[in-house]
């Protein structure tokens, strides 16, 4: 062939590789800018008891805010936690940053509560070539398994969709086993037998600290059992915003009726609902429960539709300057209100 | 029978109010769609929804009304847009790319920089959902849908020649710049309290999808105003039932709906042929 006609080829070929190089070049950017705009977020709500001797604390990091209190409750000035998941933030959608993956790769231990709720922690810990053990806090515990809660007869084939999207998600059986006091007493048991596993030294402090939540936390427990009998058993009924309070439900003798969205950012569809409403009139229940985080529009959408009220619980993340405890008294509190 | 099934999802207000807040944001948009399709801007709703999430950061910064922050900067961000293209002579496209991402980048910045305590999922404020239309979101589309409806009627014929002829029209005195920007106003203020009351996709879609189809049957301008709207709240409707006979959500089914109608419209399209003999120039 002449050289006129490679020539134009030639060009081309270069246009094309400089398309490709400016598209990979745009993608490293967006990819750079995304990790940037999340590398100085909210402080982690980190231990206040920042001690002089700081480096001889055991690095403690925990992927929900919700852990922090049970780890320094039972570590107490011998350990410094940071949580992966800022306050307030979706630990099912989180995207984690450079400054997690280094908070883990500098960890003595690292606790989260596992059965897929943190799907993204895996890879990060591979990536951050973290030697730290991994301590799953709800292993092996019996869960409940995430059935519809929605027992309508009406099911259509495409119900079975989302759930199964939402079971794969979590893997096996609900995660949120934490907000179960009996459950949150075993996770601190777990916290302590590992803390001891990595600061031998502070074995006896670590067991005294934990045998004194855990009298803390029954002690919660029989309140909140008595608060929850002022409510008339027929109005024992919980509606929430998400699939968190399974546990809750049980321990405390709940009805759970139903969800509004089966996992956060799924768009539920007009039938589900309108059936909501429906159970939400025949079972007479009194309140719906939504969680600071999310917008509460469709939670109120529904209440103003049935006429209840609409009130807060807490699940990831304990209000501004509450531990576990007083997570769970508001929660506790807020039903109460609710349902009496 | 027919007429009872029909009837069915209506018997409750929030699906009642989520089909007319559907079905009205589908003439809406259709209507100020009509300029976004062939003036080619199509993701001014998708940048103007995002500049409205950089206002809602504000907001929540400075402690005022949410609304009146996404709406001040989506406003701020219309006039942007015109005066760029207009005194830098940039395309309207470029300029919808300079500040679309500029602004939002300074609200991810802002709310990292500001937010130190419990947050809230700020996005969820910006993004609606259909299904929790409230009546005071349908009185704001309604209020807001006559007002723009009613101002684009009055200046019809003036907005046309300004967009579509703008040396010309120039040079009849009208004062083009400033309707220009009228149009950015308006199209910014429908897009938000569109964005907030349903979702930014549906938005997006009934902003360009519903006069595009217009657009495959007639080249007449008002023509394709009308058969735009038409299409906008024909998708809505069908859309809205069918999300709720087949159970899934709602605003995706519109769009689905609409995009359908568009390529029904393209296969079928008398018009087709010449339309392609358009595009070939």
């Amino acid at each position: 062939m002449p050289k006129g006609v490679q020539r134009p080829m030639a060009r081309e070929s270069w246009m094309a590789e400089r398309l490709r190089c400016s598209y990979l070049l745009a993608l490293v950017v967006a990819v750079l800018l995304a990790a940037c705009s999340r590398t100085a977020p909210p402080p982690r709500e980190a231990s206040p008891a920042t001690t002089p001797a700081a480096g001889n604390q055991v690095r403690v990091v925990v992927s929900l805010p919700v852990f922090i209190s049970l780890v320094e409750a039972v570590g107490g000035d011998r350990v410094r936690v940071s949580s992966l998941v800022p306050a307030g933030t979706d630990p099912h959608t989180y995207q984690p940053t450079p400054r997690d993956a280094q908070a883990l790769a500098e960890a003595d231990v690292v606790f989260v509560n596992g059965l897929g709720l943190e799907g993204w922690l895996g890879d990060l810990i591979t990536a951050a070539g973290s030697g730290a053990p991994v301590v799953e806090l709800a292993e092996g515990l019996q869960t409940i398994p995430e059935e519809p809660h929605q027992g309508t007869p009406e099911t259509t084939p495409g119900q079975s969709t989302p759930q199964g999207e939402h079971t794969h998600e979590h893997g096996a059986g609900n995660p949120h086993l934490w907000l179960d006091p009996d459950y949150a007493i075993e996770y601190v048991r777990r916290i302590a037998q590992s803390l001891e596993e990595v600061d031998s030294g502070g074995a006896s402090t670590y067991q005294t600290n934990a045998e004194r939540y855990i009298a803390e936390i029954q002690a919660f427990d029989a309140w909140a059992k008595g608060q929850v009998q002022r409510i008339p058993p027929a109005r024992r009924k919980l509606v929430t915003f998400h699939d968190a309070f399974p546990y809750f439900a049980e321990h405390y003798g709940l009805e759970l009726v139903g969800v509004i969205v089966l996992s956060p950012g799924r768009e539920p569809s007009p039938q589900e609902l309108a059936q909501l409403v429906d159970l939400i009139r025949q079972q007479g229940v009194p309140a719906i429960f939504t969680e600071p985080q999310f917008n509460p529009k469709l939670a109120e959408t529904l209440a103003r539709e049935t006429g209840v009220k609409v009130l807060e619980l807490y699940s990831d993340t304990p209000p501004t300057g509450e531990d576990y405890i007083g997570m769970m008294r508001r929660n506790v509190e807020h039903v109460v209100e609710g349902l009496e | 029978m027919l007429v009872e099934l029909l009837l069915e999802p209506l018997r409750y207000g929030f699906l009642l109010r989520g089909l007319a807040a559907a079905v009205l944001i589908g003439v809406i948009c259709a209507v100020i769609g009509t300029y976004v399709v062939l003036k080619g801007f199509a993701f001014i709703g998708d940048a103007l929804a995002h500049i409205a999430f950089t206002g809602i950061v504000v907001a929540f910064l400075a402690g005022f009304v949410f609304y009146l922050g996404a709406l001040m900067a989506a406003v701020a961000a219309g006039l942007g847009i015109g005066l760029i293209q207009r005194r830098v002579g940039l395309r309207t496209d470029t300029a919808i790319g300079i500040l679309f991402s500029g602004i939002f980048a300074l609200g991810i910045v802002l709310m990292s920089v500001g937010i130190k305590t419990y947050t809230v999922d700020l996005f969820s404020y910006v993004f609606g959902d259909i299904l929790s239309v409230r009546p005071s979101d349908l009185l704001v589309i309604l209020g807001l849908g006559g007002l723009v409806l009613v101002l684009i009627g009055l200046l019809y014929k003036e907005l046309l020649f300004v967009n579509f002829d703008p040396v010309a029209a120039e040079a009849t005195g009208l004062p083009a710049g400033a309707l220009q920007l009228f149009l950015l106003t308006l199209l910014s203020i429908t897009v938000v309290a569109s964005v907030q009351a349903v979702g930014v996709v549906l938005v997006v879609a009934m902003l360009v999808t519903p006069s595009a189809t217009a657009y495959l049957l007639t080249d007449r301008f008002h023509r394709m105003t009308l058969l735009g709207a038409g299409f906008g709240a024909l998708s809505a409707v069908i859309g809205f039932y069918l999300s709720y006979f087949l159970n899934v959500p709602s605003g995706g089914t519109i769009v689905l709906v609409a995009s359908a109608l568009f390529a029904l419209v393209a296969v079928l399209s008398p018009r087709r042929g010449q339309l392609r003999l358009l595009v070939r120039g």
